[in-house]
């Protein structure tokens, strides 16, 4: 029997897939069940029962798309009231239609400055100690405020995931590196043992960098979800030191001339070991494509006091972007070199002559940026996505925090 | 012709009054914690499916109309006409009404930077429901100015129970609407309740100090 559309109201959806907003109802239901689960759902790992995307729960929520809520921000919530009966999918069902759908930050600078203002408040009343619920706010913020496809994404980390894996992380590195570093010194080891000793922790930082990195990329991935389906990351720790050591010595001893190879191959990794419920994402890019740009702004980095480093930086961008895939849909992006300089050089100098006060109006600014010249082509095809989500420990990112290194995975 | 002033609180009252705000203040902020942590999301997903398989056409309207008397369109003007009807022979009550609702409005939003957690419908900034909160505001300072200016007690037991079966009804609306959990309801109506009784108390304070024992005082500080 014909029923309406759960999301868009839709009268009549014959099959599972709505006509308007192109939604497939079944999936859905599931998913939008699945993210109200909220953290709860992080117990879930490997395919669950039921999982398939056209097991819809016994008892789904119809999810209301009209109730969708006027009042989104804490500094907005006395806008017009949504007209009743108006489709809260109408602009992504047209988007849709057109075969082109945008990311959209909805956040905005002043609410992520009361939420930094009560961080840094109860952050300086708990000793540090809530920093790491701090940073969980903030990443629950800018998720929740990205919208896809009239959907939010979600962030499912809590801070206590992150102070776990920042005491990982303290007593697997830090406090080892800090022995080999302070008891040569203090016992006045032989120059000898204390040169091998410095080796010794060169290398492992070198060996422990990578797996920093991707343990933070397993970490943020597991803990996002779009419509209730999480995101993973599958890659091997192994695999990414592998590239990251020849990658790192290839590029010291080419002068940095290995580097647009080097950073290809580590977004390669990153991309295509990146998952969507049980759909992979892929990357077909090449370091030789970059190696030309590349030379072009050695050649002009001096004459241009270092700017042309913006020119390259935005190829590299449009570059791995579009070089990425998630089944038939293609991502594309469009930043140019002139207003990614001015974006990063402006937001440094807001950052500065603010002393930090401007820090969130420069990253709704940034994030606003690249979702601006970003945009996805083709049909997205959720219809073989099913929940399939990883367990995966905050130790990378308690290593990333302790080497003071956000990395951009 | 001096009117008469409104009425002021007892010192037990206002003893009784605080301690009121104190506790909803106190479950607000414990409700903050729980939701921050997502310790109750499964009971507050139950109730969501209770009142998600409730929805039906016929109700989606009258929901609707019924949230909507807890936003700021319906609450503010509310507030301004009530102090323009007050104006001419209380003034100091009506202007501090209307400062009580700007200031509700502003609170209600403030708190919501509390918990960053999404909705049943994925937008943000769930806790607490602000529609919740605004009706909770405005019901108690209602009944606080029909108590001061000396209604009935039977018309004040009226508008108590009209306004509790009111602020039921936005909280219900908004879990029907799929818009709230239930804990966001909660933390909007003990947020509302404690910026009201504090309200309460503030406005008894400023009302308690004749308007002439003030004007004096300024005179004197200025003389001096």
């Amino acid at each position: 029997m014909a029923e309406a559309c759960p999301r868009c109201g839709y009268p009549a959806v014959a099959d599972d897939k709505c006509p308007q907003c192109h939604v497939v109802v079944s999936l859905y239901q599931a998913s939008l069940e699945k993210l109200r689960r909220g953290p709860g759902g992080s117990r879930t790992t490997g395919s669950p029962a039921g999982a398939s995307p056209a097991a819809a729960p016994e008892e789904s929520i119809p999810p209301a798309p009209d109730a969708a809520e006027p009042a989104s921000t804490p500094f907005g919530a006395f806008r017009a009231p949504a007209r009743p009966g108006a489709p809260a999918a109408a602009a992504p069902a047209a988007s849709a239609s057109a075969g082109m759908r945008k990311l959209r930050f909805h956040g905005s600078a002043m609410g992520l400055f009361g939420i930094q203002a009560i961080n840094a408040l109860l952050t300086l009343l708990t000793l540090g100690v809530f920093y790491f619920w701090a940073k969980t706010r903030v990443r629950r913020y800018v998720m929740g405020e990205t919208e896809l496809e009239g959907d939010r994404f979600a962030y499912h980390g809590t801070g206590r995931e992150l102070l776990v894996g920042f005491a990982k992380g303290v007593a697997v590195f830090f406090i080892p590196t800090a022995l080999l570093t302070i008891l040569p010194e203090l016992y006045q080891a032989p120059a000898e043992v204390r040169s091998s000793l410095r080796s010794l922790l060169w290398l492992v930082g070198l060996l422990v960098v990578p797996v920093a990195m991707v343990g933070a990329r397993r970490y943020r991935l597991s803990r996002m979800s779009w419509r209730g389906i999480r995101f993973s990351f599958r890659g091997s720790a192994r695999q990414f030191v592998g590239i990251f050591v020849v990658g790192t010595i290839l590029t010291s001893l080419t002068l940095g001339l290995y580097y647009p190879v080097f950073v290809t191959q580590r977004q390669a990794f990153m991309v295509s070991h990146a998952y969507f419920g049980s759909r992979k994402f892929d990357f077909d890019g090449r370091g030789r494509d970059l190696m030309k740009p590349f030379l072009v702004m050695i050649l002009l980095f001096l004459p241009t006091l270092g700017l042309s480093w913006f020119w390259f930086a935005a190829r590299r961008q449009r570059y791995f972007t579009e070089r990425t895939r998630f089944g038939a849909t293609r991502v594309r992006c469009t930043i140019a070199g002139g207003p990614l300089a001015w974006l990063t050089i402006s937001n440094v100098l807001a950052i500065v002559l603010s002393l930090g006060l401007l820090w969130p109006w420069t990253v709704v600014r940034s994030l606003e940026f690249t979702l601006r010249y970003t945009s996805l082509h083709g049909p997205l095809e959720l219809e073989g996505i099913h929940q399939d989500a990883r367990a995966a420990s905050a130790m990378g990112e308690g290593l990333a925090g302790l080497l003071d290194a956000d990395f951009g995975v | 012709m001096s009117l008469p002033q409104p009425r002021a609180l007892s010192a037990g009252q206002r003893r009784y009054l605080l301690a009121l705000a104190l506790a909803a203040a106190v479950v607000f902020f414990v409700i903050a914690l729980l939701v921050q942590l997502g310790v109750a999301i499964e009971a507050e997903w139950r109730v969501q499916r209770v009142a998600q398989a409730a929805r039906a056409g016929a109700l989606e309207t009258p929901m609707r109309i019924i949230s909507l008397l807890g936003t700021g369109w319906v609450l503010l003007p509310a507030a301004v006409l009530g102090g323009v009807v007050l104006l001419p022979r209380h003034a100091a009550l009506a202007l501090s009404l209307v400062a009580a609702g700007v200031g509700a409005a502003g609170a209600g939003n403030l708190t919501k930077l509390l918990a960053i957690r999404q909705r049943p419908n994925t937008v943000l900034w769930a806790y607490p429901s602000t529609h919740t909160f605004g009706i909770a505001v405005f019901v108690v300072l209602l009944l606080y100015v029909l108590w001061a200016l000396g209604a009935p007690p039977g018309r004040r037991a009226l508008v108590l129970a009209a306004g509790a079966v009111l602020t039921v009804a936005v909280g219900a609306s908004r879990l029907y609407l799929n818009a709230h959990w239930i804990g966001d309801v909660l933390g909007g109506f003990t947020g509302g309740l404690a910026f009201a009784l504090a309200a309460v108390l503030v406005l008894d304070r400023r009302l308690r100090v004749p308007a002439a024992a003030r004007g004096e005082a300024r005179l004197g500080a200025v003389a001096g």
